[in-house]
């Protein structure tokens, strides 16, 4: 399943496809980029670089090391929090 | 909870950091109460000053020569004949634990032909030139001489490795080639209050270094404040103060404090407890939700007392007493010129050099500072990463990787877009408060360049 966020601002809901491309929806029209921001093609044709970046990398790692104090972790694994703490 | 006077018109409306401490569950450690200077003046900051080769070859003689600058971690130097090579501005500095309560900092050259006597890190039992073998002890008095007859010139005790001046803090080994230069603790000054957190303490979890193309005061400006979040990082926008931060500068050092879950007051709206909680989690639309918040509660005291109950493995009873605002906010420092350690336990800690003598590339290094218990891990080898290479192949950063992606996007740009600003307008404009840090940098690097 595609990972979507929607914009703080605009509310255009970034749609993250798994490949790096990312799709926009703006008022109900789409558009595609890669994961750079660069346009590829739809009805959308520019959008928030910044957001694409984000969304178009969600599975190179994790999101958020604010979240490493609600997960299950082995007793082993727990005194370096690796790759789940880390700050933003 | 308080907010910001709204008639103070040089702050952000929303609340200040202060006013969140005043709401915290937990005592608050005192310095986090202390608020520096933040007056730096308004005036630009020259374009030329970030490509400039005779402002570089300044700040060889006037920065890198003259001040204390942090050169590895400790952990590198633990056992006797261990080395590290630290290289800043086109000078290189042999570091070696000599003893086991001695690191020396040596002119990493030999005395013969000048090759550098080693160009990374390790252990070794004596320092030899690769070239034609002059050989000094740990200790850096010489120890043999090839053809010893061709050198009757040679008076062994003129040919001793000539040594800086070195001292050490919070795991960190600091050099300094000014041998007059004030103590490091007195240069540190409120520095020292990372202690509170034990950064000595700590192993380097990961290490990543990266050439970005970009004077090393672009590079380390892009990561001295918090202003930037709102375009670069919007997704964070929902649980983070970015413009409620906090900035403080004291002699040689500056801090800033950025609190977490609580909304920014870009938004022109009020974002539920839930919708911050779900942001600071990082979770898309589709995503399960990983707790349901009642409506009386703050996203940023649940994460808060999370992080303290997944802190205690490894803090022990010491994580109980975390304030919400240590175990949730983001605390980075600066001690000038290019040391940016981060508080708490954020475990961040950077440093920009200049990319040799080259003023228009600069190496980020990003070390990830972790707790441990037990015995001390080894410290992760260094992942260096060229000019094409993104951050994003770092994983071992975890979500860095991914920010440093969206940062990476900006620094190269600033350098190519300065000269081009500088055709119709001579310098920079930085903002009065937001970027008190990097106003106070320019004021000590102003006054010590004479520019």
């Amino acid at each position: 399943m595609a990972y979507r966020l929607e914009h703080p601002f605009s509310g255009a809901v970034y749609a993250g496809l798994g490949d790096g491309r990312v799709e926009v929806e703006k008022a109900g029209l789409r558009g595609l980029f890669d994961m750079y921001g660069n346009y590829l093609s739809g009805d959308v044709r520019s959008a928030d670089a910044e957001m694409i970046r984000w969304v178009g990398t969600h599975g190179v790692t994790i999101a958020s090391r604010h979240r490493a104090g609600f997960q299950e972790t082995p007793a082993h694994d727990a005194p370096t929090l690796r790759d789940k703490d880390v700050q933003e | 909870m308080t907010t910001l006077d709204p008639r103070r018109t040089d702050r952000s409306p929303g609340p200040s950091y202060q006013d969140l401490l005043d709401s915290d569950t937990h005592d608050v450690p005192g310095f986090l109460r202390e608020e520096g200077r933040s007056d730096f003046g308004t005036a630009d900051v020259p374009a030329h000053f970030y490509w400039d080769r005779d402002i570089a070859r300044l700040e060889v003689e006037r920065i890198w020569k003259k001040t204390w600058q942090m050169a590895c971690r400790e952990e590198r130097l633990l056992e006797v004949g261990d080395t590290e090579v630290y290289d800043i501005a086109g000078l290189s500095v042999l570091l070696v634990r000599s003893a086991p309560d001695i690191i020396r900092a040596f002119y990493n050259a030999c005395l013969h032909r000048g090759r550098m006597l080693r160009h990374e890190g390790g252990p070794t039992r004596e320092l030899q030139c690769q070239f034609h073998g002059f050989c000094w002890s740990l200790d850096g008095s010489l120890k043999r001489v090839p053809a010893r007859w061709d050198f009757p010139h040679v008076d062994d005790n003129a040919f001793r490795l000539p040594e800086l001046l070195v001292d050490t803090w919070g795991g960190f080994v600091f050099v300094s080639f000014d041998r007059d230069v004030i103590p490091l603790r007195d240069y540190l000054g409120k520095l020292t209050q990372l202690d509170h957190w034990d950064l000595e303490g700590r192993y380097t979890e990961a290490h990543v270094q990266k050439v970005l193309p970009c004077n090393w005061k672009v590079a380390q400006e892009a990561f001295m404040e918090s202003f930037h979040v709102v375009t670069t990082h919007p997704q964070l926008l929902r649980g983070i103060g970015d413009a409620n931060s906090q900035y403080d500068a004291w002699g040689w050092m500056s801090r800033a404090i950025t609190p977490r879950g609580t909304p920014s007051p870009h938004l022109n709206y009020e974002p539920s407890e839930q919708q911050i909680f779900d942001t600071m989690m990082g979770l898309g639309l589709d995503d399960a939700p990983i707790a349901t918040l009642p409506d009386d509660v703050r996203a940023r005291t649940v994460i808060a007392e999370a992080t303290r109950e997944r802190m205690t493995s490894v803090l022990g009873e010491r994580a109980s007493r975390l304030s919400d605002s240590e175990a949730v906010d983001t605390f980075f420092y600066t001690a000038f010129p290019n040391f940016h350690p981060w508080g708490s336990y954020n475990r961040t800690c950077y440093r920009f050099r200049p990319n040799g003598t080259d003023p228009e590339t600069s190496i980020m290094e990003v070390l990830v500072l972790s707790p441990f218990q037990g015995e001390r891990p080894a410290p992760a080898p260094v992942r260096r990463l060229a000019l094409d290479d993104s951050f994003l192949e770092a994983t071992e950063l975890g979500p860095l990787a991914r920010v440093f992606f969206q940062d990476e996007y900006n620094v190269g740009f600033v350098q190519r877009g300065l000269r081009t600003l500088a055709e119709h307008k001579p310098g920079v404009t930085f903002g009065a408060y937001q970027e008190t840090k990097i106003r106070h940098f320019y004021s000590l690097y102003r006054e010590l360049l004479g520019v």
